[in-house]
């Protein structure tokens, strides 16, 4: 492929340093703490500071990318920015992207707009973010993830509360030779749309069992049309990088598409942190060593989104 | 081979080391031993291979082998 194909360039990311400790919340929950190591895999859940927003979540995970990249990230060269999130500034409007576009001072030649997207999202905006760019020439953006589902979970809610954690991540997406992305697969089942919900009271609700079934059944596939839709075969692939709903479902996910599970969630510290998490364990891999990367994003929807990244 | 034997080789097949060949007909699952998510593949896997479908609404009303295996009889061929 050539070098001028748009290309994940660098990952800035931003986990609050607040902490839950599922150790703590399992008596209370009356939940067994080998069940919370062998089959939710996530000890520790992230947490925004109360007053922070979607788009203050943005600002850091953006100075992160600044930190990384110095002058090769230049403000005044984006040709968009993109914020996926279902936890948007204030009442959703204006949309958040525009906000943090004010916020680093953007030129207006860049556009903004968010994607109103779960698990899935980061993934899919891959998609939107190329497509934008080569509909209108552009060369340059960044693509955040922002969701602070801390915003919708009861904490009295096992279901959701042990699971789910806040982070953001800034993404640049620009023309080079690594990663770049490759082909997709994506679909949607509408009709299992209320197995993840938020309520009347603003209360996230989560089926586990209609998300597990929507997983199990639906990401296999995805990943083997991934990877005919790349000309690509499992052992072309270096990492498998799926989405951390819980250590179960990824379990699971790897048993039927025959591939080793990794041993532990690398979200345990901090939870599935919704449309960040993919982003978030690429930041994490080393680019030299995963040439060809397999990503894939799957929830809220219930849908899903697989791409292939190769060096 | 008979349904609840399907379902007792596919339960030993999601849980290591249980003997599934022991589980009463009317055991409930849980106080057997498997939980939440143990039940959410085997229900799974029982749709799967039947070819019905346990309605996410209704799982509590086939906690036993017995009240599963007549769901499974009932729905195999409707």
């Amino acid at each position: 492929m050539e070098n001028n194909a748009f290309s994940i360039q660098e990952i800035g990311t931003y986990v609050p340093p607040t902490r839950v400790s599922n150790m703590d919340r399992i008596a209370a929950f009356d939940y067994p703490e080998d069940a919370l190591r062998d089959k939710i895999g996530i000890l520790a859940t992230a947490r925004k500071a109360p007053d922070m927003q979607c788009s203050d979540l943005c600002l850091n995970a953006w100075q992160d990318l600044v930190t990384k990249l110095g002058d090769r990230l230049d403000p005044q060269n984006l040709d968009l920015i993109v914020v996926v999130t279902q936890h948007p500034d204030g009442f959703g409007l204006p949309h958040t992207s525009a906000i943090v576009h004010g916020k680093l001072g953007l030129p207006k030649s860049c556009f903004a707009f968010d994607i109103s997207l779960g698990c899935s999202g980061f993934v899919a905006a891959l998609a939107t973010v190329k497509g934008y760019l080569s509909a209108t020439g552009g060369r340059r953006a960044v693509l955040f993830t922002a969701d602070p589902y801390s915003a919708s979970v009861s904490e009295e809610d096992k279901n959701t509360a042990m699971i789910f954690g806040d982070a953001a991540t800034a993404t640049l997406i620009e023309p080079g030779p690594s990663w770049k992305i490759g082909a997709f697969d994506m679909g949607t089942d509408g009709k299992t749309a209320s197995a993840l919900q938020r309520d009347s009271a603003g209360i996230l609700r989560m089926n586990g069992r209609a998300v597990f079934n929507f997983c199990a059944l639906n990401v296999p596939k995805s990943i083997d049309a991934t990877l005919e839709k790349n000309g690509l075969t499992k052992t072309d692939i270096d990492a498998f990088l799926l989405h951390p709903g819980s250590k179960y479902i990824v379990d699971t996910i790897c048993a039927r598409i025959n591939i080793t599970p990794p041993a532990a969630l690398p979200c345990q510290h901090y939870g599935n942190a919704i449309s960040s998490s993919v982003p978030l364990m690429l930041a994490d891999t080393d680019r030299r060593v995963a040439k060809t990367v397999l990503i894939s994003g799957f929830g809220v929807g219930l849908g899903w989104a697989s791409c292939i990244l190769t060096s | 081979m008979a349904v609840s034997d399907d379902i007792r080789t596919i339960i030993a097949s999601v849980i290591e080391g249980f003997d599934a060949a022991s589980l009463g007909m009317n055991s409930p699952f849980m106080e057997a031993g498997l939980d939440s998510l143990d039940l959410a593949t085997v229900l799974l896997e029982v749709q799967e291979k039947f070819g019905v479908e346990v309605p996410s609404d209704e799982e509590d009303q086939y906690d036993t082998l017995a009240k599963l295996t007549a769901f499974v009889e009932a729905n195999q061929n409707a």
